[in-house]
């Protein structure tokens, strides 16, 4: 099976000197099509920090990063937010829902980011709830949403451009174990149905979900 | 279009979820607008005032004393003068001009000082305007006077036809006109320049200024050039020409105008700054959305916009209550001695330094938002 993102030998350092942090030593790994892999470590194994680099949020000190045939590792910031765009959806902890907007609507911002827009981006919105179960709280806004639709509108956010790759921070944390046990069946669907998923998590429970479980410690991969 | 919409909608939401920071955001437009509006329309209303003899006049040339500085204190000019500067070639017409202060007596006792506007009886370049009761004809009278009614109760006069001194000699007002301000507060009185000269026991022969109507095609720099040269003591100016000079005078040595535009400058600053202060606060609330819509690839212009469409309303929705409450005290203080004018342009203006100073509030968040790091949504 080709993977669908690489890593070879990534290494990232926060800082210079005295004071410089390697918080990747040699990462490599790869996510594959139709597969949920789960990132495993302590707090400052380098779990986040690989999550990002392997976003296309942060280029990492040194190493060579792919998407299919693209190495994107050297690629300008400007050109990596159009790979982030185009390729990757993202799902946060926290949500980062805009609270002034409804579930649609926050849907539509990220559908207006790939030029989707009026009644079509009105319609795919709907679409992309309704795919994760929130069709009749469309129109709610995210303070009228219990955690778990928040996070479920995250992810419906995240999928509005169609992104190859999903990366989850921490997507089960703020949830209790039965919304969590939804939304992790989400990414599994999601993951079945040929995306790539990589989820950073603490939470033992959702262990039995993932293909793949990577453990990290002290920035590399140890298994 | 469409891209705009949608950050037009989050540029409002933003505005409208604090309710009270969109107030204060508010507040601080309007007072901006309305100090900047009436203290610029006090500018306006001043300059108006101060050349209303000059553009009133249908002279296209003013003949003045050389040194003369404004309408309001010219010097004596023999009025042979204009016998002269009716042979240059280019000049129709030539009218003498007087502008003379005087002490007025009022009926019930008391004086005020006024100033004498004397032109010659009839069909003149320069007269009274905006006349409500009497006529330009009734001036011929020998002791015809007429007066603004925004004056009237300052001098003692309820109506036509009441009589009363004006350094100690008869006369009679004749008629009213409306509008008519000075910037000096000594109202002007209208005559025929033999009442004034009577009045203000001026010899005959004097004048103030000598008024020119060019002849149909005549070059009006070529009919000024000669006036000096044929002239050596006078300076001719053409009518926008002089009015400048004489609003420039009032409003700049007076230290009026630097006043007023000080205060409007000192509107544009509180303007600025509260707008920024709100701005960048909701920003900065804003901010964990602002790296979630990075991270997810947005381009940095995608959350400009969105700021600036946040001022952009605020100066729009703002100026539009402010321009409101402006316009209204302007059509208050149409009796007020000193009244501030809202020309179209003044507005226009106002709107658009509005929404230069929205903008420029938002050059802070937008700073704030561009050192967003993308991969802080994870912290």
């Amino acid at each position: 099976m080709t993977a669908l993102l690489q890593a070879h030998d990534v290494r990232h350092v926060y800082g210079r000197g005295p004071t410089a942090f390697e918080a990747l030593r040699g990462v490599s790994v790869e996510l594959q099509r139709g597969e949920m892999t789960l990132l495993l470590g302590p707090s400052g194994s380098g779990k986040t920090t690989l999550l990002q680099v392997l976003g296309a949020l942060l280029r990492p000190t040194s190493g060579r990063l792919m998407l299919g045939e693209q190495v994107f590792s050297g690629l300008d910031l400007a050109a990596l937010a159009r790979l982030r765009l185009n390729h990757f959806g993202f799902v946060f902890q926290a949500y980062n829902l805009f609270p002034t907007l409804t579930a649609a609507e926050n849907v539509q911002v990220a559908l207006d980011l790939i030029a989707v827009r009026g009644a079509a981006a009105k319609r795919r919105a709907r679409a992309l709830l309704e795919d994760v179960g929130l069709g009749d709280r469309a129109h709610a806004f995210p303070a009228e949403l219990s955690g778990g639709q928040r996070q479920r509108v995250a992810i419906a956010r995240a999928l509005a451009p169609n992104p190859t790759i999903l990366l989850a921070d921490e997507p089960t944390a703020a949830l209790d174990s039965q919304t969590g046990a939804q939304v992790v069946g989400l990414f599994r669907r999601l993951a079945d149905e040929g995306r790539a998923v990589l989820i950073v998590t603490h939470d033992q429970r959702i262990l039995p979900s993932g293909d793949r479980i990577i453990t990290m410690e002290d920035g590399r991969v140890v298994s | 279009m469409g891209s705009w919409s949608m950050t037009t909608l989050l540029a409002w939401r933003n505005l409208a979820h604090d309710r009270v920071r969109l107030i204060a955001t508010l507040v601080g437009i309007i007072f901006s607008v309305v100090l900047m509006g009436m203290q610029s329309g006090l500018l306006v209303g001043f300059s108006r005032t101060t050349t209303g003899l000059i553009t009133h006049s249908r002279a296209d040339l003013w003949i003045v004393p050389k040194g003369t500085v404004n309408v309001d204190l010219g010097g004596p000019l023999d009025e042979r003068r204009r016998y002269q500067v009716l042979e240059i070639p280019g000049v129709a017409r030539a009218e003498a001009y007087l502008i003379n202060f005087a002490r007025w007596q009022k009926p019930d006792g008391g004086t005020e000082s006024v100033q004498l506007v004397g032109q010659e009886p009839g069909d003149v370049l320069a007269g009274p305007w905006n006349l409500d009761e009497g006529s330009v004809e009734d001036l011929r009278r020998p002791d015809a006077v007429i007066i603004d009614r925004l004056y009237a109760e300052k001098l003692g006069i309820e109506q036509v036809g009441q009589v009363i001194e004006i350094n100690e000699k008869r006369a009679r007002v004749v008629g009213f006109t409306h509008g008519i301000r000075t910037f000096t507060q000594s109202p002007y009185v209208f005559a025929t320049i033999a009442n004034v000269r009577r009045f203000a026991d001026s010899p005959e022969g004097r004048a103030g200024y000598v008024l020119v109507e060019l002849a149909t095609g005549a070059d009006p720099d070529v009919v000024e050039a000669a006036i000096e040269q044929r002239i050596p003591d006078v300076e001719a100016f053409q009518k926008d020409d002089f009015a400048k000079i004489s609003s420039d005078y009032w409003l700049y040595t007076t230290g009026a105008g630097f006043s007023l535009i000080l205060s409007t400058a000192l509107g544009l600053v509180v303007g600025i700054v509260v707008v920024a202060q709100t701005l960048y606060a909701a920003t900065i609330d804003r901010l964990p959305e602002y790296a979630t819509l990075k991270a997810m690839g947005a381009p940095s212009s995608y959350l400009y916009r969105i700021i600036v469409t946040q001022a952009g309303i605020g100066a729009i929705v703002g100026y539009s209550i402010g321009i409101s409450i402006v316009s209204g005290l302007v059509l208050a203080s149409r009796q007020a001695s000193a009244a501030p004018a809202l020309p179209f342009s003044l507005a226009v203006w106002l709107g658009i330094l509005t929404l230069g100073m929205c903008i420029a509030a938002a050059t802070l968040s937008v700073r704030k938002v561009m050192a967003i790091d993308p991969v802080s949504v994870f912290r």
